[in-house]
């Protein structure tokens, strides 16, 4: 259907300059990385620690804010909505389709650029490279995506409460919180999520 | 009652505890030039918003195309067959002009490209500039583009003159005319400027406080409202009792000017009764009527 | 066809139109068996509503002054020149009488008002007066 193209045409303009920071951010830290490259235990552990921070960056910019389109009643702005969202929702086009598209579209950049870190990451980092099979990485990337989508949906459900850049504040708090709780109260290994997140696992 | 292309009944809002709309009544005929006027703050933008399903009301009804704006659910047919002009005229700041037109042509399947490529023309909208570098009044012209082109039958549009010059507005009433004329497309529209209004709209409604003041035929209300001007050969002792149609009589010595809004020839008969009067009649224009109104409220 | 319309005089579009059309036949710029734009075209001319241009020309058409035939369009109508010769007559009488005002050393504006004073207190007038 053309009007889907059109979102997805709508959701990639829109992200373009986050992908763009997101993508130097990585690829800036990979970079650091495989210039200091040796295979000791001290390199690779800054690498995760810092990468760790990026997910969840990924996880926050990229969030879908289609469901602040909405808001109307929830959100606290007085006359309910701002700017071009009046014509958005003026347009013969579902609610759902909107947030559904917005949310797909910041979960397919996730997907792409976590993809290509990690590949980048096998390939030129070696400490990441010797130290781990090839299996064991794979694992490793799905468990970070799956930990990073699931700030994601925080972030995402933070933007139907909150305006743009309390989103990303909120969500932040929100997520540290939980890695500080995580810290006080160790939860069991299978929701032990920044313990996936976080240093290699020898 | 199915004549009406847009109904609203009753209709209550209120932001923060502030009223905005207080019991607003409007009945839009299919096929008319619908003048909506008001003050600043006076509600014609919530009312625009409910009417395109923005904005929920708190009490009340109002329906486009014979379907409830609360009815999520029909809501999207009802909206492909409106064009609309926010009052904001925010586009996505990402895209240029060719690329919203692109954008938003993929929702629209009865779009016109030959009325496309006329107003593309007539407004003179430069294709690859992004929406932020144009001005106000390209802003505009660009909403009025999208909203007209793709074979609405109602078109809703919010101050669509706004930040254009007269040159380009006189085109634009021209190309909603020929829409009127030729479609039998439903124009309702809202406006600080009673000349466009008074030029092109047929019927009008006046709000003011969040309820309907005036509404009606334009023509008709220029038939019901008189100004009468009266010059007597003496001051009177006191002051005259009018009998029931003059809304606003100013009297200065021996002449007495009325804003008369009905029962006309009975005001007529007892101002020629006056002690040597003579007695004239003018016809009353939209500002005046609209002021009129706006100022005793 | 050559119309100016005021629309903020306060006089509805209707009649503005129908009165110019009538001007127009009086002038003899409109003739008996002409035919009058179509109703879309008057209305983008003249960037006014065409529900406005219906009315005027149902009025005119209810008055005698043109006819609507079906498919083809509105034409002045032939027994206009019935009226016409009225008209001639009443022509006559004004021009003797402006003569005569003109002699009495009148300028124009005078001449006007005292024109339009003894129209409003004449016969009774159905029309909105023409604000002066």
């Amino acid at each position: 259907m053309r009007t889907n193209s059109m979102l997805w045409f709508k959701g990639w303009l829109e992200t373009r300059p986050r992908v763009a920071i997101l993508s130097c951010l990585v690829a800036f830290v990979l970079a650091r990385a495989w210039m200091k490259g040796t295979d000791s235990l001290p390199a690779s552990a800054p690498l995760n620690g810092v990468l760790s921070i990026i997910w969840v960056g990924f996880a926050v910019m990229l969030a879908g804010d289609g469901i602040r389109t909405q808001s109307g009643s929830i959100s606290q702005t007085s006359k309910g909505l701002v700017g071009s969202t009046h014509f958005t929702l003026s347009l013969p086009v579902s609610r759902f389709m909107l947030v559904a598209t917005r949310t797909a579209v910041g979960l397919g950049q996730m997907l792409v650029l976590m993809t290509i870190a990690f590949c980048a990451a096998w390939v030129f980092v070696p400490a990441f490279h010797a130290r781990t099979t090839l299996a064991e990485a794979v694992e490793y990337g799905a468990a970070t995506f799956a930990c990073t989508l699931s700030f994601y949906f925080i972030s995402t459900i933070a933007s139907v409460f909150l305006d743009y850049t309390w989103q990303i504040f909120g969500s932040l708090i929100a997520i540290f919180s939980l890695r500080w709780l995580a810290g006080v109260a160790p939860p069991p290994r299978a929701v032990d999520f920044f313990g996936c997140s976080e240093t290699d696992r020898h | 009652m199915n004549d009406f292309v847009i109904e609203a009944n009753e209709l209550y809002k209120s932001y923060k505890g502030r009223p905005a709309l207080s019991g607003f009544d409007l009945q839009v005929r299919a096929g008319s030039v619908f003048g909506f006027l008001g003050r600043n703050g006076a509600g014609k933008t919530t009312t625009i918003k409910l009417l395109m399903g923005l904005l929920k009301p708190d009490s009340g009804m109002a329906r486009v195309f014979g379907s409830p704006v609360t009815d999520a659910r029909q809501s999207i047919g009802v909206r492909r067959r409106i064009g609309f002009v926010t009052e904001d005229k925010e586009l996505y700041p990402y895209m240029t002009v060719e690329q919203m037109i692109r954008f938003t042509r993929a929702f629209f399947p009865r779009w016109r490209d030959d009325l496309e490529k006329r107003y593309l023309r007539m407004f003179e909208l430069p294709l690859r500039k992004k929406v932020p570098a144009l001005s106000k009044g390209m802003r505009s012209k660009l909403m009025l583009l999208l909203a007209m082109s793709h074979g609405a039958e109602l078109l809703i549009l919010d101050e669509p003159g706004d930040g254009i010059d007269p040159a380009a507005q006189e085109d634009i009433l021209r190309e909603l005319v020929a829409l009127a004329a030729s479609e039998g497309t439903t124009i309702f529209f809202s406006s600080h400027q009673l000349s466009e209004v008074e030029q092109i709209a047929d019927h009008i409604c006046i709000i003011d406080a969040g309820r309907a003041i005036v509404a009606g035929s334009l023509d008709d209300l220029k038939c019901q409202y008189q100004r009468l001007h009266v010059i007597l050969d003496r001051e009177l002792p006191a002051p005259v009792q009018w009998v029931e149609g003059a809304e606003h009589v100013h009297q200065d010595g021996r002449t007495i000017s009325i804003l008369a809004s009905r029962n006309i020839d009975n005001l007529l008969e007892q101002a020629r009764s006056l002690p040597g009067a003579s007695v004239e009649q003018f016809p009353v224009n939209l500002k005046e009527i609209f002021l009129e109104h706006v100022r005793t409220n | 066809m050559i119309l100016r319309l005021n629309h903020a005089s306060g006089i509805p579009l209707y009649l503005q139109l129908m009165e110019q059309i009538k001007h127009a036949i009086e002038t003899g710029a409109l003739r008996p068996g002409d035919q009058l734009p179509a109703i879309r075209k008057l209305a983008e001319d003249l960037v006014m509503n065409p529900n406005t241009v219906v009315r005027a020309y149902r009025e005119l058409e209810h008055e005698g002054v043109i006819e609507v035939k079906h498919g083809s369009g509105a034409f002045v109508s032939d027994a206009v020149a019935g009226r016409m010769k009225v008209i001639g007559k009443g022509q006559a009488v004004m021009q003797s009488a402006m003569e005569r005002l003109l002699s009495f050393g009148l300028t124009e504006p005078e001449i006007r008002r005292l024109f339009e004073n003894e129209l409003a207190s004449s016969a009774v007038e159905t029309l909105p007066r023409r604000q002066k």
